[in-house]
């Protein structure tokens, strides 16, 4: 984990994220900081995960972040959340899906069911991650139409 | 005007559901604007495919057919902002009217050219990101796959009428530009660049917005939705499927 790698996630999510915007056609107004929620996302999960926590947490926490940044933001730019949830674009399984499918191919049946649930589990975490900054806000603001 | 009120939020939300809102907004937007007209309290019924709303005690009932789904963040944006000012009596109900139907022949904001450049290069940071390699040599043929596998789904979404074909071809089309472009050198590793030429048809705002459907209970919308995704998710990894096992 050297800076030059640290740089290369950074800006590569956060530019993933952006590009990921202009086909969804989000508001020019939400596209720098959506941007912004999906880099810092992305970074907390490649910590986590680095530090030896596994792919569960790292995607929960991640979610987490992610959802909490967007709320803040939507209150601040009067927009809906749903603006803001491409941050959670660059948590994506694709790796583990990719080696779910090719395993199938292979007919390596074991492996393959085995890394689909460690696929299902990821993306469980997200959503239960996004959905719990939601259950905060929830508790701590009565939501009118954010 | 109870009327026409119910007109204009059935119209409201039936932009909202094709723009691919949660349903709870749709609801609400919905509710809020007829709320606002008639002083009667309003029910609402809103699925993926159709709109059902109702004034209590009285013989106003209007359904409207939702036909096509895609997402577009501007016009949730859009009708979002309007509703509240007519809610603050900013707006009229004609004017109202007259800017959502604006809204719904509206073109897309970007135009198509930036929209296929930028799933090329999603794709390709993309693909840094997930594989966490750093092969600088990749970056060209994923920009490349990514941003033709996108323009084929919008293609084929747009001209076609059987669903889920547009995606399957779009995932073709990554997986053949991923062999072929290494066959000829002009990359190196076929899994990396799938990997990532392969998110922009991915369902991952549907997925979210199902997940969240689901949590706050709208559970018909929320299992609609996901099973599209699904199935969407099945279409890509045959197409992908059928590029690996006979390429």
């Amino acid at each position: 984990m050297t800076l030059y790698h640290f740089l290369i996630q950074a800006t590569f999510s956060y530019l993933g994220t952006f590009t990921f915007g202009l086909f969804i056609n989000l508001p020019q107004k939400a596209l720098n900081s959506s941007s912004l929620i999906g880099m810092a996302g992305w970074l907390l999960y490649w910590f986590i995960f680095k530090l030896g926590y596994g792919s569960i947490l790292g995607n929960f926490m991640a979610a987490l972040l992610v959802g909490i940044l967007g709320l803040f933001c939507s209150i601040k730019k009067k927009m809906p959340t749903t603006m803001f949830s491409s941050g959670l674009v660059p948590l994506v399984p694709g790796a583990s899906s990719y080696q779910a499918l090719s395993a199938f191919i292979n007919s390596e049946t074991t492996t393959a069911i085995s890394k689909t649930i460690h696929v299902a589990m990821v993306a469980g975490a997200i959503a239960l991650g996004y959905v719990t900054a939601q259950m905060i806000a929830d508790l701590i603001y009565k939501r009118k139409n954010v | 005007m109870e009327n026409k009120a119910i007109n204009v939020g059935v119209l409201a939300g039936k932009i909202l559901v094709e723009a691919g809102s949660e349903m709870w907004r749709v609801e609400d937007t919905t509710k809020r604007i007829v709320d606002h007209a008639s002083n009667n309290k309003t029910e609402a019924f809103t699925s993926l495919t159709g709109l059902l709303v109702n004034l209590k005690d009285t013989p106003y009932t209007r359904f409207m057919q939702v036909e096509k789904r895609g997402i577009n963040m501007n016009n949730i944006n859009s009708v979002n902002d309007l509703s509240r000012q007519y809610a603050q009596d900013k707006l009229t109900l004609d004017e109202l009217e007259e800017k959502l139907l604006h809204l719904q022949h509206k073109k897309p904001q970007y135009p198509l050219w930036l929209q296929t450049i930028g799933a090329g290069f999603e794709g390709a940071f993309f693909m840094f990101t997930f594989t966490q390699t750093y092969n600088w040599e990749d970056f060209p043929l994923a920009f490349f796959a990514g941003a033709l596998g996108y323009l084929v789904t919008y293609y084929v979404g747009s001209r076609v009428k059987i669903r889920f074909m547009s995606e399957f071809l779009g995932a073709l089309t990554v997986g053949l530009c991923a062999v072929i472009g290494v066959r000829l050198h002009l990359g190196i590793n076929v899994q990396n660049i799938i990997i990532g030429a392969i998110m922009p048809p991915l369902p991952g705002v549907p997925i979210i917005n199902s997940m969240r459907d689901i949590f706050e209970g709208n559970l018909l919308s929320g299992i609609e939705r996901l099973m599209e995704s699904l199935i969407i998710l099945s279409a890509i990894a045959f197409g992908v499927g059928l590029v690996l096992r006979y390429m």
